[in-house]
């Protein structure tokens, strides 16, 4: 396994979520590229983006954002339901969030719609 | 009066724990199949059968749906594995994608056996399916062009000269081809060696087929009938001891498959394979311990095959086993005289061309086929 992805690494904190994305705006839509090759392996997945061979290893709520990337789905809104899911405010986990989506894009494993 | 001595708590050999990783997920076998873990020297046992039986997928389920109790560091055990192995299964996916792709550009049909269709198509979640190869099924007419297809696009080569010119287009189960990086890729023609395969219509596996998506790609599969068909052939023919994971594919599909029973057994009698899946249906009683219901096993559980058909399944598994054995088999099964001329010859003398190639002249190959006879019979 050469790349491990984990957005939990660096353990989001908060008083809790406060507020959601502003009306209307989504941020960008990403969704899984459909030339990338992965498997579930218990709460891990593993993927092999297209035309590499090297595999990259997502974990944690990496894991969680991979499945929920099975549909476009807007940046704001993954913020919004990771926050809401894990009691964290929005503040602490939109910056981790677009990091690890733009690790993901960087890999070639997700695309915009 | 003296009570009864209850019966001693065994705890799980690595046989008992292995039949249950294997059945794991099945209908009716939701019990646990242990509830304490194993000692080190079982769970060593079990993880290298699981590896044997390409298990480890179904062995991470069951410890992660709570059915296999075991410690911390048995849990990493069977994570490492099952990681090692997607691994693996994803870069034959990659390469699936690749050749399906590269043999659709020559206009060449193909069709994916076992390995990613089943994990794809028969399992609720495709990681609990491990496979080691990829094999594909191309038209008779085409088996040629499609060699010439993967050599020029991706240096492929044969593994083994062609027996006689055209055998392999009229009477080879499939050719093995190896890429440039070592990796063998088995060319099918048909789902089996001789006997039972000349009775299997090779275009219908074509007219059924169904698509499943890959890669962004629609990688084309055997129909649900003649997967589940061609499962029993791989499961009941293909070893003496079939891995478990053969047979965990028949036992998924005959239980939650999407297939016709009716169109099943219509298949089976007019492949006249009733013996194969009867074959087969043995193998899950005896090596799954399960029993299988419903309407084919009805049909075909107490099968009683005809001389020819036990003296077929023989010569794939039985004690006598060879190649020479399956082509004295499958006479019976060819109609046309100059067909089974042709079939006897060009399965037991090869021409001058292959025997140059193999550095072995053709009187070897005749002794050996001699010796491979059984005797005292």
């Amino acid at each position: 396994m050469d790349e491990h992805l984990d957005t939990s690494g660096s353990g989001p904190t908060g008083s809790g979520p406060t507020g959601t994305s502003p009306a209307g705006a989504t941020g960008p839509r990403w969704h899984r590229h459909p030339r990338a090759l992965w498997r579930r392996s218990s709460d891990r997945v593993i993927v092999l983006p297209p035309d590499q061979s090297e595999l990259l290893l997502v974990e944690g709520t990496g894991a969680v954002i991979w499945e929920l990337l099975e549909h476009p789905t807007g940046e704001h809104e993954l913020v919004d339901l990771l926050s809401r899911a894990t009691d964290t405010d929005r503040s602490v986990i939109a910056p981790e969030v677009a990091a690890f989506l733009e690790q993901l894009a960087a890999e070639h494993v997700i695309r915009q719609p | 009066m003296s009570a009864a001595t209850p019966s001693p708590q065994t705890t799980p050999t690595a046989t008992d724990l292995l039949r249950g990783v294997a059945t794991h997920g099945l209908p009716g076998t939701t019990g646990a199949i242990a509830t304490d873990p194993p000692d080190d020297a079982t769970w060593q046992q079990l993880l290298q059968r699981v590896d044997r039986q390409r298990l480890p997928g179904l062995l991470l389920a069951a410890i992660d749906d709570g059915a296999l109790a075991v410690t911390d560091d048995q849990r990493t055990d069977a994570l490492d594995r099952h990681r090692d192995a997607m691994g693996a299964v994803l870069h034959l996916e990659q390469r699936l994608v690749a050749l399906t792709a590269a043999l659709a550009v020559d206009g060449i049909e193909v069709v994916a056996l076992k390995g990613s269709a089943h994990a794809h198509l028969a399992y609720p979640d495709p990681s609990w399916r491990t496979f080691g190869d990829v094999d594909l099924l191309v038209p008779s007419a085409q088996l040629e062009a499609a060699i010439t297809t993967l050599g020029t696009q991706r240096g492929a080569h044969r593994q083994t000269p062609e027996l006689r010119p055209g055998y392999d287009r009229r009477f080879a189960k499939s050719i093995t081809l190896v890429e440039p990086d070592g990796t063998e890729l088995d060319l099918h023609r048909t789902l089996v060696f001789g006997t039972f395969g000349f009775r299997i219509d090779l275009d219908e596996l074509f007219a059924s087929a169904v698509a499943f998506e890959l890669g962004g790609q629609q990688v084309r599969a055997l129909g649900p009938e003649a997967r589940l068909l061609h499962t029993c052939f791989h499961a009941g023919l293909g070893d003496p001891r079939p891995r478990l994971s053969s047979i965990r594919d028949l036992a998924q599909m005959l239980l939650t498959g999407d297939h016709d029973n009716d169109r099943v057994i219509a298949l089976a009698e007019r492949w006249e394979c009733q013996a194969v899946v009867a074959r087969g249906l043995q193998l899950c009683r005896e090596q799954l311990d399960i029993e299988v219901a419903g309407p084919i096993a009805e049909r075909f559980g107490h099968h009683q095959p005809s001389r020819r058909d036990a003296r077929a399944v023989e010569a794939y598994v039985g004690t006598n086993r060879s190649h020479t054995a399956k082509v004295l088999a499958s006479l019976p099964f060819i109609d046309d005289l100059r067909t089974r001329a042709a079939f006897l010859v060009g399965s037991a003398v090869p021409a001058r061309s292959f025997a140059d190639e193999r550095g072995t002249d053709r009187r070897s190959w005749l002794r050996k086929g001699w010796r491979s006879l059984p005797r005292g019979r």
